[in-house]
């Protein structure tokens, strides 16, 4: 293999450079060490308890969407509610959200771009992916992914806005 | 490879929609530049009025860029200078910046991202666009430094800019397959830095040699992670147009690490020390 290896000291970074495939279950422990001290740490995993914020502040700050309607008014209570509609290049996207027993148990889109047919294709087989796996406590933490174009980005976006309406 | 990798997206959603009900991530996303940028903020201060505000001047300092370097504008700057109306020297400091770092880019790639050959017929126009978005971004971050504890990830167009803020976790990037979009290829834990991902898989896309003035193809996707966002976006666009010999350049890339995919599916990664 070439490799170039320049051996500078310290500095440079806090960068965590551990890349590991999501099928392997030794994140913390492969031989591709990090470059920077705080190496292992791995990937995070204590977030996600279900305890809901005590407020909710006014939905997410955001231009170029349409209105709000929110079918249930009581935050933190059962419901649905339905997020901004995000504008993406390809055109809006919108999702609904169920709150059952004051816990997120469903999420729907209710909008999504049309346009040619690698959109149709986006939308019939990207977002009911993202509906089905939305609520089912999934365990893997990726927050966000490299290369993820716009239709993902608005989703994103109506979900926090229904998420925040909803109090949770 | 990935046929055990759940949905890439829907990873991202699941783990939203958790943090975000715990409280500890909080989402913006405004369209800009022809693109929904996302900002994400863990970490206590999320909710708070200092976010918020660094939040919407992050934002009105990518518009003003936008209104700076669009060449969808037509007052814009670069179409002035495009246009021959405004020269150089006579541009904001902002554009003469950029002009320094798009030369820089051009040298340091050789010649595969070429700012004044990017317009297909038109050689020796300037268009600063393979990099401002990144630049843009990196610049716009800086207003984040009003509140340090936060943890900083804003996404543009699958580039990502993060820092560590007092968060103790790293940020967790998927990498998407180019050869199924719902899909991640690859996952990594990262601080502070940032992760580009240029090829097919962008939507639209083309990334074309400058040298031969054909579409490449030999490089599916390539992810360049490293201490600086706007670097690692030329360098993932210099290895796309590159083709095959990327496989060998990127080993020169000091201090970065990523992942291409092959147009025959094979796959190389690489990690290369500061």
């Amino acid at each position: 293999m070439r490799r170039i290896v320049v051996v500078f000291s310290s500095t440079i970074t806090a960068l965590v450079l551990l890349m590991a495939w999501p099928t392997s279950t030794n994140r913390g422990g492969t031989s591709l060490a990090s470059l920077a001290g705080s190496a292992g740490s791995g990937t995070g995993t204590t977030s996600g308890a279900a305890t809901p914020a005590a407020t909710a502040p006014p939905a997410a700050g955001t231009s170029g969407t349409t209105t709000t309607t929110t079918t249930t008014t009581k935050k933190g209570k059962d419901g649905t509610f339905t997020g901004q509609s995000a504008d993406t290049p390809y055109g809006p996207v919108q999702v609904k959200i169920t709150v059952t027993g004051g816990k997120f148990s469903d999420v729907n889109a209710t909008r999504l771009p049309h346009g040619n047919s690698y959109d149709e294709q986006v939308d019939q087989y990207a977002v009911p992916m993202l509906a089905k796996e939305a609520v089912s406590a999934q365990s893997a933490k990726i927050q966000m992914v490299s290369g993820a174009t716009y239709t993902s980005t608005g989703y994103l976006q109506s979900l926090q806005s229904a998420l925040d309406q909803a109090g949770l | 490879m990935s046929t055990e990798t759940p949905a890439a997206i829907a990873d991202a959603v699941a783990t939203l929609r958790e943090e975000a009900a715990a409280g500890t991530r909080k989402v913006w996303v405004e369209q800009i530049m022809g693109m929904p940028i996302s900002i994400h903020a863990r970490g206590e201060e999320s909710r708070g009025h200092a976010a918020e505000q660094a939040v919407a001047r992050t934002f009105a300092d990518l518009r003003a860029a936008d209104a700076m370097f669009s060449t969808y504008r037509e007052d814009s700057q670069i179409s002035r200078i495009q246009r021959g109306e405004l020269t150089i020297a006579e541009s904001d400091p902002a554009v003469r910046e950029v002009h320094r770092l798009c030369e820089s880019a051009r040298l340091r790639t050789g010649g595969y991202v070429d700012a004044w050959n990017s317009i297909p017929g038109r050689p020796g126009v300037f268009d600063p666009t393979v990099l401002v978005k990144t630049w843009a971004v990196s610049r716009a971050a800086r207003h984040f430094s009003a509140v340090p504890t936060l943890a900083i990830a804003i996404g543009a167009g699958g580039d990502i800019l993060l820092t560590p803020g007092d968060e103790p976790e790293p940020w967790t990037i998927g990498i998407q397959d180019p050869t199924d979009r719902m899909r991640t290829i690859a996952t990594f834990p990262i601080r502070e830095g940032g992760t580009a991902t240029s090829g097919l898989a962008a939507r639209g896309a083309h990334i074309v040699d400058p040298h031969t003035g054909e579409a490449a193809v030999e490089v599916l996707s390539a992810t360049v992670i490293g201490p600086s966002l706007m670097w690692a976006d030329v360098w993932a666009t210099a290895a796309v147009a590159r083709g095959r010999s990327a496989i060998e350049w990127v080993e020169t890339l000091f201090g970065t690490s990523g992942l291409l995919v092959m147009a025959d599916g094979t796959v190389h990664r690489w990690q290369n020390e500061v």
